[in-house]
């Protein structure tokens, strides 16, 4: 099979595991967090808590959204074809990303304390995922600054630093 | 040859204001820390007190930590130094906690109001916030030099010192991933002779 058939298949499996997962992340978000008028914590404008509900659910599902992209892009990396040296940087953070991922999702789902499944896997996992999978690509940044990337690194890489903008922006617009 | 780094008075008062720093923050840190011993047992059963042990590491531990590997970046960038200390895995070690700290004080900062952060002891949840994203830091900076065959270590005592600290984040997260698989193992145990 030629590597580029090769790649249009991962594609279409991640946007499938992709559109999968955000599926299930937005059901659970809605069992767990039902819609709430009276969700006012803070004084805000009338119109941003028109905002609130669909940012919380579009920041609830971006980590899904950068893990299927994550194991999309690791696929590719991991291809004997296309993996060469010297390793290109966006090589190394897709692989960093992945492999810190796979480990974090396999120690939730196989050994993690109960107390942290009371919400159900979902947020579990997100809250498993949201902070380990940034640090580590912040540490890969700390040795790749400087060198161009590959697209695909990059994307992983902002992709994961774009759920921490989220949870930065959330702190100032509703905090 | 480049001449050898020896340890010199100049490099002691930075770890002199390191270990203040961090002993300062140790300070705040401790009282909250009580609080945070106290839920243990909401985690998990805790009879040889492994978890009591880890969040000691864990927590006051990195209170210690930080400063230092903040001095150890000081240090390192004093001369004479070696061309290519950006692949000296002490020296990256110290710069990816930093850089990872960032985004936990940008968080803290937008969410400081709350009133979790003004009560008495909320420094242990402050700093907890602000260590959100370090745990793997390390990992992701020294796989990324082991992927990239750039891991390019010292024989000198800077180095060195920046690879300890560095493992104290590797050795802290493998402790919380060993603990986590020895409690399923014991569930799984108990339930199985049961």
């Amino acid at each position: 099979m030629s590597s580029r058939v090769l790649n249009v298949l991962i594609l279409l499996a991640t946007i499938t595991l992709g559109v999968i997962a955000v599926r299930w992340a937005d059901r659970e978000f809605q069992r767990v967090e039902p819609p709430s008028e009276n969700f006012r914590p803070v004084a805000r404008p009338w119109w941003m808590w028109t905002i609130h509900r669909p940012y919380r659910r579009l920041q609830h599902a971006w980590t899904w959204v950068c893990a299927a992209v994550t194991l999309g892009a690791g696929a590719v990396a991991l291809d004997p074809k296309t993996w060469k040296r010297p390793v290109d940087p966006g090589t190394v953070i897709v692989v960093v990303a992945l492999l810190v991922s796979g480990v974090t999702i396999a120690n939730y789902l196989l050994a993690s304390p109960a107390i942290f499944r009371r919400n159900g896997d979902c947020y579990g996992l997100i809250n498993a995922l949201e902070y380990r999978v940034p640090g580590a690509i912040l540490g890969t940044w700390a040795v790749t600054f400087g060198r161009k990337a590959g697209w695909r690194g990059r994307l992983v890489g902002w992709m994961w630093m774009a759920g921490v903008g989220m949870l930065i922006a959330y702190g100032i617009l509703f905090g | 040859m480049r001449p050898k780094r020896r340890l010199t008075i100049a490099d002691v008062m930075l770890f002199v204001p390191a270990a203040a720093v961090g002993t300062l923050i140790l300070r705040s840190y401790m009282p909250g820390f009580g609080q945070q011993l106290a839920y243990i047992p909401t985690i998990a059963a805790d009879p040889y007190g492994f978890w009591r042990a880890y969040l000691w590491l864990h927590g006051p531990g990195s209170c210690v930590i930080i400063p230092w590997m903040a001095a150890m970046i000081a240090i390192r960038l004093r001369r004479p130094r070696p061309r290519l200390i950006r692949f000296q895995p002490g020296f990256v070690a110290c710069v990816a906690v930093m850089v990872s700290l960032l985004p936990g004080i940008a968080w803290f900062l937008t969410i400081r109001h709350r009133p979790g952060f003004q009560r008495a002891g909320a420094f242990e949840q402050t700093w907890a916030i602000a260590t959100n994203w370090t745990e793997t830091a390390v990992l992701g900076a020294w796989l990324a030099l082991l992927i990239s065959r750039k891991w390019r270590s010292e024989p000198s005592w800077v180095d060195r010192m920046g690879r300890v600290l560095g493992l104290y984040w590797i050795v802290s997260l493998c402790i919380s991933l060993a603990l986590n698989w020895m409690q399923a193992l014991q569930t799984f145990l108990s339930r199985w002779m049961s």
